[in-house]
């Protein structure tokens, strides 16, 4: 049974940053770092043990769902485990967008938005 | 990256292990993909730097999930309030290095010193794993006169057979260790072996790991058949551990004996160390005639198993009745001899009660050393605490309960205590590894004679000492801490915040008391610590009676050699042999005898006639301790002559009845008169049963056993007299004694391919055996005397600089009203003088209570030595008295402007 979240509470930074990177086909841990990698074009990165950790909370609280792997996978090394986001993960990604949206406009309007330069 | 993965798969092992059974392989699998990719686009440094991260996010993954599995309400806020307290108390650490640090080495002696030390003598204690081991008891007999300590007395096989009608024993058996040298299959060695009673093992309980044990029949016939049972370790060793090993011969003192048992692993005789076992009946080829047959001639102990049911009390009155009647069909007692009976049990005497009385001196002295270590830590947390006292006021002002303050202080403790007996733990495992080394092969075999049933695979570092020194570490830090931090917490901020900072009359109090406690234990540890060095240096001195340095002793046996058939056969081999050593460039001067200084060995005989008296009956006659040496000797080992005349060359070969008597003889046996030319009356081998002996000279005493019992009567007789066909190289080398082997084995080769060489020694090695145990106990209450007198001088210090925090206004006041210098100074000092004296005063007394319990152990100086106590108790005071002067010294020498002013 997935575990409760406060739905106004923000999200942690990690969970906002998996939710951003998974996408809608089922990934893998690694295949969800390199997608993240490739979205932020390398300036940030996701680590493994963390990363792991994180899918499981999620997986526990509903923002994802682990699904079996896909018929074509196949590999040599370990079986990797999938992850699909839920239409919760969603739900909770957008109100994560709109709440950090709104503190950029904050931001932007006392001068520390992103276009602007120090003096 | 194989690095790199280990450090990943060890942070891993921080995870709960279900998620790592499932998920490890995987998040291992991303950690090696990441770290690849890395070092393809962005070089080593990039992965280096990724992996470095990724590590420590596993291992803080890990720790979390573990945290997450703690379901029980209020745990994790448990949880919390520890991490929280951990963090203040790791700043609080941190601004107190140097005082942390120095707690953690405490504590690491401290605990060490006593892990080790306890270890060891709980492997002495341990009981051998024998069947119904407590069944066991050694019937020993010995005879006593008048006040003199018993002499212990062996057994002969005719008594041993009387002792076997004793009905309370299942079985009686005997035993004896000797030397030999087994040469074939393998290199020739020298190796100890047993002479044992055909129910020797059953009586211990042993079954044979292969083969059998020892025939009935093969003990007493008159002919024993060449049998023995080998060692499981010298079946591995010799023999391969060959399954066909039975039934294989092993050629022992030159004759082949077939091997019809292998005794199982661990087992290494009753005397320790034993390669091989000899039904007792072979003594009759290898010892003599006269061991089987001869009633008189005692030369092996006793083991015996108890009857089921049968009490102790009983079985030592039967002893007791079969020795009194077996001396009466003797009728050799003196009318104030008598024979007195004991049965130990095994269980009580299997390891020697020197090596068991070293050790608990040793403990004693680690307890002490732990107290002082323990006082002193005491002090330091307590002053800490004291330091703290505005701080706990303003957080009991906040809201804080007594509670969270003694839990905070705790925390403070456990993390500087717990690594302080972590490395407490790791220096006993070296120190332990150390004795079981040296001091088990090296001293315990040595002193242990007859019977030691420890294996050097007993000595295993007892954790629970470790654990209890922790908890009473602990204990006197939260103690320390807590207390005068809960009294603070009683009273009101204001006041305390107002108070200025400093001990006062009850801190002072405390302080005086335990620099007392700690000044009473150093000075019973140093009188201890000096009595033994004193000992050591006596030891290895002068008192020895010959010159150890660039010494060579080599031992070899001409029962093998083919040239030998007669007395003139085995001088002639002797003296080839001599010849071609001397000739050695190696060699300074040689020299041929039975025995070398410290060996432990020497030919018994009784002096029958004095001179000028009448014969003496065999219960008078007093022991002789005999050495057959050739011309040589005496300028070889460096002896001194202090009257008449060494051997001549030409004594070495004619059979003349003349003798050189040590000091110690010459004082005892010729009271009266001159010794030079006197005559004693001893049988002796190859003389007349009726010969005179005449005195040529007289030696200076040289130490030949343990040092305990001090010097005995020795006699040096000439090889001319008799030739024995085993004897002693003792050579003075021109290079390191070692050095020379090779062409001291060459040349005994050139004069005999079939002789081999047996244990080859040093001066120094022996010098050095000869002092181990002195030395073992000098050293660890020696280094344990000046540890603890490194922290009471330190708890001096302490106390001084308190006394100064404390006192700084009236010091002010003092210098600035032109009070001189060096009184404020005396002022100060005062503080800490007294407590010296009185500890001082009481460790004086202590050491005098417990002293006589080193008396065995002491060499050369008495266990209440005035001059020692007195050193030792004036040296404390004056160092700590010097401890207290430079801080006070240093004060006093401020500006009382200045000092005024910071108070």
């Amino acid at each position: 049974m997935p575990r409760e979240r406060d739905e106004g509470a923000a999200l942690p930074p990690q969970t906002y940053h998996v939710l951003l990177a998974i996408g809608e086909a089922p990934m893998h841990g690694y295949a969800i770092i390199q997608a993240y990698e490739a979205l932020t074009g390398g300036r940030e990165t996701l680590l493994p043990g963390s990363l792991y950790a994180t899918l499981l909370r999620m997986a526990a609280e509903g923002l994802l769902k682990e699904v079996a792997p896909p018929a074509h996978e196949v590999s040599a090394g370990p079986t990797r485990r999938y992850f699909r986001i839920t239409p919760a993960g969603r739900a909770a990604a957008r109100a994560e967008s709109r709440r950090r949206a709104a503190l950029l406009a904050v931001a932007e309007a006392r001068g520390l938005g992103a276009g602007r330069r120090s003096r | 990256m194989t690095a790199w993965c280990r450090a990943f798969d060890a942070a891993m092992r921080l995870w709960p292990s279900d998620l790592r059974h499932s998920l490890g392989a995987e998040v291992r699998l991303a950690f090696e993909q990441g770290y690849r990719s890395r070092l393809v686009r962005h070089g080593r440094r990039a992965a280096r730097t990724f992996a470095a991260r990724a590590v420590v996010d596993a291992a803080v993954a890990g720790l979390e999930q573990r945290a997450r599995r703690v379901s029980r309400p209020g745990v994790g806020v448990v949880l919390d309030v520890f991490r929280r307290d951990a963090v203040s108390a790791w700043r609080r650490i941190g601004r107190a290095r140097a005082a942390s640090l120095a707690i953690v080495a405490l504590m690491a002696l401290g605990v060490g010193a006593n892990a080790a030390v306890y270890s060891t003598l709980a492997a002495l204690r341990r009981p051998p794993a024998l069947p119904a081991v407590e069944d066991l008891v050694l019937p020993r007999v010995s005879i006593a006169s008048g006040a003199a300590s018993p002499v212990d007395r062996l057994w002969s096989y005719a008594k041993l057979v009387e002792l076997r009608t004793a009905a309370v024993f299942a079985n009686v058996d005997g035993y004896a260790r000797r030397f030999g040298t087994i040469s074939r299959p393998g290199p020739a060695e020298s190796v100890a072996v047993e002479y044992v009673t055909a129910g020797f093992f059953r009586t211990l309980g042993l079954e044979p790991a292969a083969g059998r044990f020892f025939l009935q029949a093969e003990e007493g016939e008159s002919h024993p058949p060449d049998v023995a049972v080998l060692s499981h370790r010298a079946w591995i060793g010799r023999l391969g551990g060959r399954e066909d090993a039975v039934g294989q011969t092993v050629e022992f003192e030159g004759r082949s004996v077939r091997v019809v048992g292998i005794a199982p692993a661990g087992f290494e005789g009753l005397s320790g160390g034993i390669q091989m076992w000899l039904p007792i009946g072979q003594s009759r080829i290898t010892l003599g005639a006269w061991a089987m047959t001869e009633r008189h001639l005692h030369w092996f102990h006793a083991i015996a198993r108890l009857r089921p049911g049968a009490t102790l009390a009983a079985a030592t009155a039967q002893l007791e009745a079969i020795t009194l009647a077996s001396e009466a069909i003797d009728a050799r007692l003196r009318a104030d001899q008598r024979a007195v009976s004991s049965l130990p049990r095994l269980v009580d005497a299997f390891t020697p009660p020197s090596a068991r009385r070293s050790m608990q001196i040793g403990l004693a002295a680690a307890v002490l050393l732990f107290a002082v270590v323990i006082l002193n830590i005491a002090t330091l947390f307590a002053i800490r605490a004291w330091r703290d006292a505005r701080q706990v006021a303003v957080h009991v002002a906040l809201g804080a309960s007594r509670w969270t303050i003694a839990r905070a202080r705790f925390i403070e403790a456990t993390m500087i205590v717990v690594p302080g007996a972590m490395a407490g733990l790791a220096l006993a495992q070296v120190v332990l590894d150390a004795l079981r080394g040296w001091w088990f092969d090296f001293l315990l075999r040595g002193a242990a004679g007859d019977l030691l049933l420890v294996s050097a695979d007993s000595f295993r570092l007892d954790r629970g000492v470790v654990i209890l020194g922790m908890a009473l570490a602990m204990l006197a830090a939260s103690a320390a801490t807590a207390t005068p931090l809960l009294r603070q917490s009683r009273g009101d901020l204001h006041s305390v915040l107002r108070e200025r900072s400093g001990p006062g009359r009850r801190r002072r109090g405390w302080l005086g008391t335990i620099t007392a406690a700690q000044a009473a234990l150093t000075v019973a540890l140093l009188v201890t610590g000096a009595l033994l060095v004193q000992s050591l240096v006596l030891l290895t001195g002068e008192q020895r009676g010959f010159d150890s340095e660039r010494l060579l002793i080599a031992r070899y046996s001409l029962t093998r050699a083919t040239a030998v058939r007669s007395d003139a056969g085995v001088r002639g081999v002797h003296d080839a042999l001599r010849t071609r050593l001397s000739r050695l460039p190696q060699i300074a001067s040689v020299s041929l005898a039975t025995t070398a200084p410290l060996s432990g060995s020497f030919i018994p005989t009784q002096i029958e006639q004095l001179p000028g008296a009448a014969p003496l009956s065999p219960a008078e006659r007093p022991p002789l301790h005999v050495h057959f040496v050739d011309y040589a000797y005496f300028a070889t080992i460096g002896a001194r002559l202090l009257q008449g005349r060494s051997f001549l060359r030409h004594e070495d070969s004619s059979a003349e009845p003349i003798v050189i008597l040590s000091q110690t003889a010459a004082a005892r046996y010729l009271r009266t008169g001159d010794p030079i030319g006197q005559q004693l009356r001893f049988r002796m081998n190859g003389a007349d049963p009726g010969q005179w002996w005449r005195v040529v000279g007289v030696a200076d005493d040289i130490l030949f056993g343990p040092a305990a019992g001090g010097m005995r009567p020795e006699a040096f007789l000439p090889l001319g007299v008799w030739a024995p066909p085993a004897l002693a190289i003792i050579a003075r080398t021109t290079i390191e004694p070692m050095a020379a082997v090779p062409a001291v084995r060459a040349a005994l080769r050139e004069v005999d391919p079939a002789v081999p060489m047996g244990t080859v020694t040093t001066g120094d090695a022996m010098r050095a055996q000869g002092t181990a145990g002195t030395r073992l106990l000098a050293a660890l209450l020696g280094a344990f005397a000046a540890i603890a007198a490194l922290v009471t001088l330190t708890t001096v210090w302490v106390t001084t600089v308190e006394a100064i925090v404390e006192r700084r206004r009236e010091i002010g006041v003092r210098l600035a009203l032109g009070g001189s210098t060096a009184r404020v100074a005396r002022v100060l000092q005062r503080t800490v003088s007294m407590p010296l004296i009185a500890g001082a005063l009481l460790g004086l007394a202590a050491a005098a209570w417990a002293s006589p319990q080193l008396d065995p152990v002491l060499f050369g100086v008495g266990p209440r030595d005035g001059v020692t106590y007195a050193i030792a108790a004036g040296g404390l005071v004056l160092a700590g008295l010097a401890a207290s002067w430079i801080p006070a010294r240093r004060i006093a020498t401020i500006a009382p402007s200045s000092i005024l002013r910071q108070s």
